[in-house]
């Protein structure tokens, strides 16, 4: 089964980068530098997070799986708002290399807290960690290659994010589940995933109007 | 062990900056942006992941070496690899340029990124068995180290790529690093020191070649992309053919710039061998964007009719976004004597520059950007307009075609809103509409998906007068808080313009939509539309 989940994780961990670079392609021009740039510091964060894990924690730990996967759904949901308030508001006054920088923020912590996630899972599963290194990277590869031909195309930047989050929110049930012991804070972890399953599948209902506030935010 | 660590940062910046270069390669030779830059990242790591898989526990020294020689190879060839492929798929095997076909290609090249992934994935478990071996740290400082050295390839490959370093040299720079990881490793492994050796040598030849024979490479191969020379079958007279031919035609100037990739083609350049006459012409992203001879009709159509249709006679502020080639400012301090400022916004100051140094483009632009009117911002348009609190009597609006989802931000709702928050009172914006070979019939002109959603982005900023016009180049007008008009064409008569001019002057009927095709069809920056671009 982590197998299966590192498959989603990866996928939707990838995803999260493509949909805040295209993003901030929007609103700042240069894909190609954008894409490196996202890529690169994507990476790096994946590896600073895995060495987190590997230095700290190091054993099988699920409420850390748990705490990951429900910041990470939080951290995707509010990330374009942020992005948006940060380029309608500050532009102005900021130069737009910092407004850059801080756009960046994240896609740190995204990357950040994908690099927990992968030890996390590998310690948590039965399985050899090559096969978890591979559902990892063939979940990006998926990813890479549904994201511009069926994803983009079709959907706005907040459909995808909602929709991303609310995967992501919806694998924490499964984990807890496959737990045979119940969890110290199984009751928190469930309200979380009540209250942002809510929050996205609120968001995806009225993505339209999501739409017309940020081109508001936007249009400031 | 310390060694073995730098050599793995150095093995993780060849590994993802080969990634970042295959994407740029894919660009560069006529692939779309987005797309070169999602699926092979794909396919990389998908081979990272098999890699991974494949590493036996023993003889670990033995097949890093291996793997470090291949890369060396791959790093120092894919540029040459798959250009050579695609200029051959282009001049023996493709008679015609159809979209299927560049999409197989497409994928077909995906092999190059998979097999880096594949080798990639293999050095890193080599690496993390290695430090197992000796006892050295824990899994997750390998994988530290290898993102680490992703980031630093995320930051070098954009920033040489802006100092005007072709990718072919980037690549052999990191085909280089890879061999000084190669040189490193002839300590450890366990071959023979003439196996060693051979291969050392084998690929400092191989580093040495591409670096002498790059550039005139690079220069065919541009070559070979504009001649469009076909051959009807593959042969090695046929090569040979081809070879000479593409030698003799004149040299083809590319200039990297960090937003574009602007080719300059001379004169007559395939006269030589075909003896045909060609125009001056710049392409822009292997897309054209004006040549010598037909660049009157694109500037008069789009300044004449918007001038006609807004049934003015002069404008005293005129916005400029994009149109760094000093074309349209010709145009406009021509056919408005009183212009008193046209503000232009480009955000490529590269093209600007050749614009005023480059002698063809400044005999068409009239040295343009010399004149004291003209007061020009090297910004992003979103940006300028976003922040700027000054109002225009017109906007024109010379970006590139919306080829990319990248680019079609620059025709969404957002940015119409934005424009029209800076028009004085009757001022009007007009733009390039990308749609190509009309039905040149006035009583049948065919409204294209391009007007649809165009028609239906204007709609939903409110926008009352709309019009598209010109069946060979087409525009776009729009006038807020105004009626419906026509050309008057008793007014265009007086105008002195070039022949072919005047067979643009027709307007295209706007589309008949309901509410539910109108909204469908809004462009939005939040969720882009497709534009069909040849």
């Amino acid at each position: 089964m982590y197998v299966i989940l590192t498959f989603i994780f990866a996928s939707l961990s990838l995803l999260y980068e493509f949909s805040l670079s295209q993003m901030l392609t929007s609103l700042t021009g240069s894909s190609y530098r954008n894409y490196s740039l996202i890529i690169g510091l994507y990476t790096a964060c994946l590896g600073f997070g895995s060495f987190y894990y590997d230095k700290y924690i190091q054993k099988k730990n699920i409420s850390i799986l748990l705490y990951t996967e429900i910041l990470l759904s939080i951290t995707a949901l509010l990330a374009p708002i942020y992005i948006l308030v940060l380029f309608s508001s500050y532009l102005s006054f900021m130069p737009s290399s910092i407004i850059l920088i801080l756009s960046l923020v994240p896609v740190v912590i995204i990357g950040l807290l994908s690099g927990i996630e992968l030890p996390a899972l590998i310690y948590a599963s039965n399985e050899s960690s090559h096969k978890i290194l591979f559902a990892d990277f063939f979940g990006m590869f998926v990813s890479s290659i549904i994201f511009y031909n069926l994803i983009l195309a079709y959907y706005s930047v907040f459909q995808i994010i909602f929709f991303l989050s609310l995967c992501n929110t919806l694998c924490c049930p499964i984990i807890i589940y496959n737990e045979k012991q119940p969890l110290k804070s199984q009751k928190i972890f469930i309200s979380l995933i009540v209250i942002i399953t809510t929050i996205t599948l609120t968001g995806l209902f009225f993505h339209e109007d999501y739409l017309t506030m940020a081109q508001g935010l936007f249009l400031k | 062990m310390i060694i073995h660590s730098v050599l793995l940062l150095i093995a993780s910046v060849c590994s993802m900056g080969y990634e970042l270069l295959i994407s740029k390669i894919f660009f560069e030779i006529g692939f779309d942006e987005t797309l070169s830059l999602t699926i092979p990242i794909g396919f990389y790591l998908l081979g990272m992941g098999i890699g991974t898989l494949r590493v036996k526990k023993d003889d670990l020294y033995k097949q890093l070496f291996k793997i470090e020689l291949v890369l060396v190879l791959l790093g120092a060839l894919i540029p040459f690899i798959f250009s050579i492929i695609h200029t051959s798929l282009q001049v023996f095997i493709l008679k015609s340029d159809t979209k299927a076909f560049l999409q197989i290609e497409f994928f077909i090249f995906q092999i190059i990124p998979l097999l880096v992934g594949y080798y990639s994935g293999k050095e890193l478990q080599c690496f993390f068995y290695i430090f197992e071996d000796k006892k050295f740290r824990g899994y997750g400082f390998t994988l530290t180290l290898s993102y680490i050295g992703s980031l630093a390839a995320g930051l070098l490959i954009p920033y040489l790529i802006s100092l005007q370093v072709q990718p072919i040299y980037c690549s052999l720079l990191l085909s280089i690093l890879n061999m000084y990881i190669l040189t490193i490793l002839y300590f450890e492994s366990g071959y023979t020191k003439l196996i060693k050796l051979l291969s050392i040598t084998f690929s400092s030849i191989i580093i040495c070649i591409c670096l002498v024979y790059g550039n005139p490479f690079e220069k065919f191969i541009i070559s070979a992309l504009y001649s469009e020379y076909k051959s009807p079958n593959l042969n090695l007279n046929s090569i040979k053919n081809f070879v000479l031919s593409t030698n003799s035609i004149r040299n083809i100037e590319r200039i990297r710039t960090p937003y574009q990739v602007i080719d300059i083609i001379p004169r007559d350049f395939i006269k030589s061998t075909t003896g045909f006459t060609s125009p001056f012409t710049i392409y822009l992203n292997l897309k054209p964007q004006f040549d010598s001879e037909s660049y009157h009709g694109y500037h008069q159509t789009m300044v004449v009719g918007s001038k006609n249709l807004a049934k003015i006679k002069n404008i005293k502020t005129a916005l400029v976004l994009g149109g760094g080639d000093g074309l349209l400012n010709s145009e406009l301090l021509k056919r408005f004597p009183n212009l008193e400022q046209i503000t232009q916004i480009e955000l490529d100051s590269k093209i600007v520059k050749l614009a005023t140094i480059h002698p063809e483009i400044t005999l068409l632009n009239n040295d343009s950007f010399k004149n004291s009117k003209i007061n020009l911002i090297i910004s992003d348009a979103l940006t300028y307009l976003r922040n700027t609190s000054e109002n225009f009597d017109a906007i024109y609006i010379d970006f590139p075609l919306p080829s990319t989802l990248d680019l079609s931000k620059l025709y969404t709702k957002e940015f119409y809103l934005l424009c029209m928050k800076h028009l004085n009172k009757n001022g009007f914006i007009t733009f390039d509409v990308p749609t190509l070979n009309q039905n040149l019939n006035p009583r049948n002109l065919s409204i294209t998906r391009n007007h649809k959603v165009l028609y239906a982005t204007l709609i939903s900023t409110g926008c009352s007068n709309i019009s598209f016009y010109g069946p060979l180049e087409s525009f776009g007008f729009c006038q807020p808080n105004s009626t419906q008009t026509n050309f008057d064409y008793n007014e265009l008569s007086k105008e002195n313009l070039h022949s072919s001019v005047y067979i643009n002057m027709l307007k295209i009927p706007n589309p008949k939509m309901d509410n539910a095709e109108l909204s469908k069809n809004i462009n939005s920056i939040f969720k882009l539309k497709r534009f069909d671009v040849l």
